[in-house]
């Protein structure tokens, strides 16, 4: 009996293997199948936050792409700006993105073609250390949306940084359009529902919300300011994306441009942090553009805001004629020295 | 090491690999080194505590057994008693009546000065303890005799695949059978493996998925928030913590079972219970079993007049609520339970005579509809306090719901979530009937070779394309 039992596992195990096998050989002919009709799908959208965005920004080319997350997207109006200085512009601002994946999609353009400027847009929680909020590994995953362009060396290797198992995963095909399946298709049937492709890159807010924070920011309790403390890891990002300007002979400009300001605590400390960016750039010899409340009250009306930290239509439109006077004069005087290495 | 990790899909295939390849009496000690290793993957030192208590447990057995007097035993089981619920007070609940009794004392302002006690919540510490528990109680009864071999339940104790989240396994079913050989059994691979992958899409698909809908909802200014998108809210964390910690038990359950292992079932399709009672006997019924078994039944269950009997029930939940979590909601949350099985019992004569005069009676299954419905949404109420950060708040939130405030708003969010979070609903809706009397799993192997490939197929591109994997934690996690 012993014997035959034996038996008869090695012959399930056999026979389980064989089954395994056939079912992973099954999973991967569907996986390869969708993966690259999805990759087909994907690679041809050019609006949608999903990546369709960062098509746009790869198939057009521009003498000056502006950099930066939602505050980018939200306010920088190409065909205003471009009126007045004379140059062609794309708003390249993603949702939710940092500097590392600015960084990412400097390299993706550069690959394609060499702009004469960029403009950072840059937050002012952008480069401070978020201790205990283990923001690093948010950034990363936020990093998810730059999986379909693995196939750019240095990307995948930023990417890796924040998942050492990518390589495995990327063995899937469907893995990297991971949750755009909607998004794809949508772009499918709607090809240009925001406007993005005509507005290069703009995408307008509408309304305000200002008034319905206001009134429910009673119900927040008030939070300490934290210790202004530099991120090493976005600071070193940081230099890489201004270093990797000027090896290609960009140049690189960054911009601060304004919040709603709820109360003066928070003014005052936005105001400290800036002061602190402002000293990093000095000492890296980059341009830095100001455009706040104090310096135009015409920020001060809240109607100009869809929320404390985006601009709405009419706020975008007077921010991009501001932005295209104050930019003006940087692109004619702007030197050709790499700042990074102009001390040595 | 999270089972929705790209580690355990490494860990767990190694960790088999390894168990079907080894004679039998070395088995017991490669699991224990895997359940070691997996607990450590989290923090490394707090292995220290899990080993603490298996030995003061497994000691504290074996005197048990060594004396027939009452009294002796008594006294190493209230060692083990204090041992382990001293070591989860001390990390779960010292800071929050610490706080508590500081809120108190400021309210008199009288002095108060116990600092606080800053150390990580060891993960699992609510359901080992448990488990540990169970075993030592079940000794003293006289239920189990004390287990000898220290290596064997110390691997009672730290089993992986239930080890952190449960089901919280009894002695006298789980400790026989690590003593039993298991050969290979084509039937329990298969059908652990099937369980695996229904609880991975359950959680990555379905459960990840709603929390992004869920927390910016909830996690947020909820008050800021219409009625209507609140009530959403609400449904959408019922159907998330099901689906998150009966997916969590689905892939202990079938990791364990593809080891020739048997788990009890956690898990009975718990919302479509008639009523509170039948709820509590669908849902994690490993905890609600165990706080039966040593709590109520300690205090004397219903065999006690009457209202000592609904004493009983109010504490059983609270403390159940308590074990939860260090937060008055969790601690309210218990009550509501409580509350509304007395009021069900209390009401009995009352709702019978309503069924009658409704014609309820004559018409069950309309009948059977409406208990459903109405007892879904008593749990929704109390999942509220659940989920909210505090008492007011849940209090504001049920107060917008239920005054209909702002019932034309819904907010969506980002609409793929949404949508995908629907998607999710549905597949669960029409799985879930399905399974009619039988679990899923035996539904799908009494199923053709083309329905079972198909539905791996479909479980596994769906888990590919919108599933969640940014590595969110489970919510029994914080447990």
């Amino acid at each position: 009996m012993a014997d035959n039992s034996s038996i008869f596992n090695s012959k399930s195990k056999s026979a389980l293997a064989l089954k395994m096998s056939v079912f992973l050989i099954f999973i991967g002919v569907i996986d390869f199948s969708v993966g690259s009709l999805l990759a087909k799908l994907y690679f041809n959208a050019r609006e949608g936050d999903f990546g369709g965005r960062i098509n746009l920004a790869l198939h057009q080319t521009n003498d000056i792409v502006i950099f930066g997350s939602s505050r980018a997207q939200d306010r920088y109006i190409p065909d205003m700006i471009e009126q007045q200085v004379n140059h062609s512009v794309f708003n390249a601002g993603l949702n939710g993105q940092s500097i590392i994946f600015h960084y990412c999609l400097q390299k993706l353009i550069f690959q394609r073609y060499l702009p004469k400027w960029i403009i950072l847009e840059l937050n002012y929680s952008e480069l401070l250390n978020n201790h205990g909020n283990d923001n690093h590994k948010k950034d990363y995953e936020r990093l998810s949306i730059l999986l379909p362009f693995a196939y750019n060396d240095q990307v995948r290797s930023v990417l890796q940084e924040g998942d050492p198992f990518l390589r495995i995963k990327l063995l899937s095909k469907i893995y990297p359009f991971n949750s755009h399946l909607l998004s794809i298709l949508k772009f499918v049937f709607k090809p240009n529902a925001q406007g993005a492709i005509g507005n290069k890159g703009y995408t307008p807010l509408n309304g305000s919300k200002i008034d319905k924070i206001i009134s429910i920011t009673k119900f927040q309790k008030h939070k300490n300011l934290p210790e202004i403390e530099l991120d090493t890891l976005k600071l070193a990002y940081l230099k890489k994306f201004i270093d990797n300007a000027y090896r290609h002979n960009v140049k690189v400009i960054i911009c601060r441009s304004p919040t709603f300001e709820l109360n003066t605590a928070d003014q005052t400390f936005h105001d400290r942090v800036y002061a602190t960016y402002k000293e990093l750039f000095r000492k890296l010899n980059v341009p830095f553009i100001e455009i706040t409340n104090e310096q135009y009250s015409i920020f001060d009306n809240p109607k100009l805001f869809y929320d404390i930290k985006h601009l709405n239509r009419e706020g975008a439109e007077a921010f991009s004629k501001i932005f295209a006077a104050e930019l003006k004069p940087f692109l004619s005087k702007f030197s050709q020295k790499n700042p990074l290495t102009a001390h040595n | 090491m999270l089972f929705n990790s790209f580690q355990y899909l490494l860990f767990f295939p190694a960790t088999i690999l390894l168990y079907y390849s080894l004679p039998h009496r070395f088995r017991w000690q490669m699991l224990l080194a895997a359940s070691y290793y997996f607990y450590m993957c989290w923090k490394p030192e707090y292995i220290i505590l899990i080993v603490a208590s298996t030995l003061i447990d497994y000691w504290a057995g074996l005197q048990m057994g060594n004396t027939r007097e009452k009294r002796k035993r008594k006294k190493y089981l209230w060692l083990s008693l204090i041992a382990n619920l001293g070591l989860l007070f001390s990390f779960k609940y010292f800071n929050f009546f610490n706080e508590s009794a500081r809120e108190v004392f400021n309210h008199f302002n009288m002095f108060y000065n116990v600092p606080y006690f800053d150390v990580l919540l060891p993960v699992g510490i609510s359901f080992y303890t448990f488990q540990t528990l169970s075993y030592t109680i079940d000794v003293y009864r006289g239920v189990k005799g004390p287990e000898k071999h220290l290596g064997i339940f110390a691997l009672y104790v730290s089993f992986f695949p239930q080890l952190v989240a449960g089901p919280i396994e009894r002695s006298i079913h789980l400790l026989p059978q690590f003593k039993k050989q298991h050969s290979f059994d084509y039937d329990n691979f298969v059908g652990g493996l099937r369980l695996i992958l229904w609880g991975m899409f359950k959680k990555v698909v379905i459960a990840d998925r709603l929390s992004i809908y869920v927390d910016k909802v909830y996690g947020g200014t909820p008050e800021a928030h219409s009625g209507l998108t609140l009530l959403i809210a609400t449904y959408f964390f019922a159907i998330q913590i099901y689906c998150d910690f009966s997916g969590y038990s689905d892939i202990a359950i079938g990791s364990a079972r593809v080891m020739g292992f048997d788990l009890m079932e956690n898990f009975k399709k718990p919302y479509f219970a008639k009523s509170i009672s039948e709820f509590w006997k669908r849902w994690h019924i490993s905890l609600s079993t165990w706080f039966r078994d040593y709590v109520y039944i300690s205090l004397g269950g219903n065999r006690v007049p009457k209202q000592r009997w609904y004493a009983n029930l109010l504490i059983v939940f609270i403390v159940s609520g308590l074990w939860h979590g260090a937060n008055w909601t969790f601690v309210f949350w218990g009550f509501l339970h409580g509350l509304y099985l007395i009021i069900a019992i209390l009401t009995t004569p009352i709702r019978q005579k309503l069924t009658q005069k409704l014609l309820f009676d004559q018409y069950p299954g309309i009948h059977n509809v409406i208990k459903v419905l109405i007892t879904f949404h008593l749990v929704c109420l109390g999942w509220v306090y659940f989920r909210a950060d505090s008492i007011s708040i849940a209090n504001a939130i049920v107060a917008k719901i239920f005054t209909f405030s702002d019932w034309g708003d819904l907010y969506i969010g980002i609409q793929r979530h949404f949508v995908y979070s629907l998607f999710g609903i549905a597949i669960l809706l029409l799985i879930e009937n399905l399974q009619t009397d039988n679990n899923i799993i035996t539904y799908i192997q009494e199923r053709n070779i083309f329905f079972r490939w198909s539905f791996y197929a479909f479980c596994t591109i769906i888990i590919l394309l919108i599933g969640v994997f940014d590595g969110g934690q489970f919510i029994y996690f914080q447990f």
